[in-house]
């Protein structure tokens, strides 16, 4: 076309160049104005033509070759050739524009329509034009024509998408470049409340509020821009003010030269969601906390048994911090090294499966202090129900335990007092009996003599002589004497169990005493036995209670010879030895059995060897007594058959008066 | 002519001599031990239609003097009537005594009626 309008301008400047100055200084100048168009339509992609309606040629400029593919644009050179390429349903719409704008004589004309190029396709092109009148009648027109065909493309493509999201429950915006919204879906419109009205050349910052996140708002900015997809979650709000989570996907679109032209969004209302994920992870958060601040003692471990869980309870009880304790393995923190293996066992039956129900053991805190915990565990499952851990929950019963250890000290005892008390009850009870059972026989035999000296008195009086009658009244005073010193046993023992005898001492005769004694002993034992008594005349006055001291003489001598019914002799030494007084009694008799030894000082308590001899088992316990109250000492020596060795040691101090004489008596 | 002969088997020297009399007075001839050992030694000599005897004594008491008269391979010993005069007083003892073959049981202290009375029945 170029070289149509150069051969044209050509031969219309030949003729003046000859007429002279001023129309070469106009040659000059067209020139220059021709160079400026040759610039122009090289700058521009668009295809140029000039329509000479009068002569029905059409020029075209190189463009037309570009845009189409035609070689050859003579071809093109009429009117009927541009009518003929294009598209056959554009081909009306274009004739009857055309002919609306000659018809009011605009000077301009716009249309789109396809055009075919070369190779028989389409290209939708943008074509405007001036156009001039000579006498009414439209005889020029000169214009440009933009291929569109791209563009058209995209909104094409826009259009086929935008259906797809009108048509979802997704929400979807289209912005251009400057993120000002194009377009956004009935979902939009439905969930928002806006109407498409409200939101045309807005950006989407309508939708953000006062809690959208303003961190990830910026950061989608910067990642889209950059040309990259983003996907967020971001709270948003409705026109009425209601918050909404969108899970937005963001893509950015471009052009063939890379360049954003628009962003599409899409975006899912996960607002449900949200809110059961917030509600669990309130939940969550709850239980943490419960579980962190619980008074009770609350931990968990893997599978491995080493801490997973480990709460403020534990910390104060245990003295590790959580910190210090995850990753261990429990029963390195726990238990002492003893009970390591006992704990590892438990822990790995819940591992297995098994529940551990209200256990009780011994920890050992950071500092090594002793504490005792009692505890539930279970096993921790995964969604798949494969055991993952253990949880415990315990309780610390130190206290409780110490409380309850003390207290079983304490009951235990109480125990014991109660049933020593209870014992010496019994022990009493027992003594009664036995002083009811003993002393009753003991009385029997000297009641049965007087009973049957008075009845013999009675039945016989007047054939017995004097002297019968009065031995009969003999025996029965006899009986008397004897039922009354029994009695005095028995009153003695019993207030010896009681503690309840005074010490009288006085000054008394020790060997004058002693030989009242023997006597009274001879005449209660018959004679039957030889009394041998080895004297230290040194000692004369002595300091003492009489009455003591002729309990246990007596007592000592009568068993002597009770208990040696087939020997004569019964030896009593009475020596000083070193501050001591020192009474020894000797028989050969029955002897006392080791197994009686333990029990011989208790009331009424007899040797096993003595069924046969008569006593009333108080002697002994009498001897004790008084032993005891004058601050002496008892030794009994002895062997079965072979006799008995007593020997009773008093204190012997300034009470006692020396005698230079020494005396052996018999 | 005696009424029969007794064994008197009793330690407490004042209570066997009045035993004795009395016994002798109804026209009994009496043997007097003071032990069961002395007793047994007796009953073969003595010849006794009854043994009266004490428990408790020294060296035998009277539950050996009645196991032995009852283990006697003589008859008429074994089959002897025992009385026992006894200073204890408690059941137990009682069924003691008979179970080891007492024939009466008699607690001290008791008349002399009765006591003769009891021999009386028995010989």
């Amino acid at each position: 076309m170029i070289n149509t309008i150069t051969h044209t301008v050509g031969n219309f400047l030949l003729i003046p160049k000859r007429k002279g100055a001023k129309i070469q200084k106009l040659c000059k100048e067209l020139a220059e104005v021709r160079r400026k168009y040759e610039l122009l339509v090289n700058a521009i992609d668009d295809t140029i033509w000039d329509w000479d309606i009068t002569n029905n040629t059409i020029d075209w400029s190189d463009g037309l070759r570009i845009m189409f593919g035609y070689k050859d644009v003579n071809k093109l050179h009429s009117y009927a050739s541009w009518f003929e390429n294009i598209h056959p349903a554009d081909k009306d719409d274009v004739i009857e524009g055309l002919q609306q704008v000659f018809d009011q004589n605009k000077v301009s004309w716009k249309s789109l329509y396809r055009f075919r190029c070369s190779n028989g396709s389409y290209k939708h092109i943008y074509s405007r034009c001036q156009i001039l009148y000579e006498g009414g009648t439209p005889c020029r027109l000169t214009g440009i024509i933009q291929d569109i065909d791209e563009r058209i493309g995209a909104i094409q493509e826009v259009e086929k998408l935008s259906l797809v999201a009108s048509k979802t429950d997704n929400l979807v915006i289209i912005t251009d470049a400057q993120e000002r919204i194009e377009w956004v879906n009935e979902g939009l419109i439905k969930r928002t409340g806006y109407s498409m009205a409200e939101v045309i050349g807005k950006t989407k910052d309508l939708f953000h509020g006062y809690e959208t996140n303003q961190d990830t708002l910026r950061m989608m900015r910067k990642n889209i821009l950059a040309g990259t997809s983003v996907t967020e979650e971001l709270l948003n709000y409705t026109k009425d003010g209601e918050k909404i989570w969108l899970k937005i996907n963001v893509n950015p679109v471009f052009d063939d030269s890379k360049k954003i032209t628009r962003f599409i969004s899409v975006a899912t209302d996960i607002t449900a969601e949200k809110r059961y994920e917030t509600e669990i992870t309130n939940i969550a958060n709850e239980l943490s906390d419960l579980i962190e601040n619980a008074n009770a003692i609350i931990f968990g471990t893997d599978e491995l048994c080493q801490v997973n869980e480990w709460n403020a309870s534990a910390t104060k009880l245990i003295g590790y911090s959580k910190q210090e304790v995850l990753g261990r393995k429990l029963t390195h923190i726990l238990v002492g090294i003893k009970q390591r293996e006992n704990i590892e066992q438990l822990c790995q039956q819940v591992l297995d499966g098994t529940a551990l129900s209200l256990h009780e053991f011994q920890i050992v805190n950071r500092t090594g202090g002793i504490g005792t915990l009692l505890v539930s565990a279970t096993p921790r499952k995964n969604s798949m129900g494969k055991i993952i851990g253990l949880l415990v929950v315990g309780q610390d019963i130190t206290e409780l335990s110490e409380y309850r250890t003390s207290l079983e000290t304490k009951v235990k005892e109480r125990t014991e007092k109660l049933e020593a008390a209870l014992k010496k009850e019994n022990h009493l009870v027992e003594l009664k009996n036995q002083f009811v059972a003993i002393a009753s026989h003991e009385f029997r035999t000297p009641l049965s003599i007087i009973n049957f000296a008075t009845n013999f008195l009675g039945e016989h009086f007047e054939k017995l002589s004097i002297t019968e009658v009065k031995s009969k009244l003999e025996k029965i005073e006899k009986q008397v004497v004897h039922m009354t010193s029994l009695l005095d046993d028995v009153i003695m023992a019993g207030r010896t169990e009681l503690n309840k005898i005074p010490v009288n001492e006085s000054k008394v005769d020790l060997l004058q005493v002693v030989n009242k004694i023997i006597e009274d002993v001879r005449q209660a034992t018959k004679n039957k036995h030889q009394i041998n008594l080895r004297f230290d005349n040194s000692i004369r006055q002595i300091e003492t209670d009489e009455k003591l001291l002729r309990n246990i003489l007596i007592n000592l001598l009568t068993n002597a010879v009770k208990f040696s019914p087939h020997h004569q002799n019964v030896n009593l030494e009475i020596s000083a030895v070193q501050g001591d007084l020192i009474f020894e009694i000797v028989d050969q008799g029955i002897g006392i059995p080791e197994e009686d030894f333990k029990r011989l000082f208790t009331a009424f308590n007899r040797g096993s060897n003595t069924k046969s001899i008569a006593g009333t088992g108080l002697g002994l316990t009498i001897v004790k007594k008084a032993v005891d109250l004058l601050n002496g000492k008892i030794e009994i020596q002895s062997k079965i058959n072979e006799g008995t060795t007593v020997k009773v040691i008093l204190p012997f101090d300034s009470k006692l008066e020396l005698n230079s004489e020494r005396s052996n008596q018999s | 002519m005696a009424r029969g002969n007794i064994l008197l088997v009793e330690d407490t020297v004042d209570l066997g001599e009045l035993i004795m009399q009395f016994l002798e007075l109804e026209g009994y001839k009496v043997t007097w031990a003071q032990n069961g050992e002395a007793a047994i030694k007796l009953v073969a000599t003595c010849n006794p239609q009854l043994i009266i005897t004490d428990m408790i004594m020294p060296i035998m008491g009277g539950i050996e003097v009645i196991h032995k008269i009852r283990q006697s391979s003589d008859a008429q010993i074994n089959k002897m009537p025992i009385i026992v005069l006894s200073a204890r007083a408690t059941p137990e003892d009682e069924a003691f005594a008979y179970q080891a073959g007492a024939t009466n049981y008699i607690i001290k202290p008791c008349s002399i009626t009765s006591l003769i009375n009891a021999v009386q029945s028995l010989v």
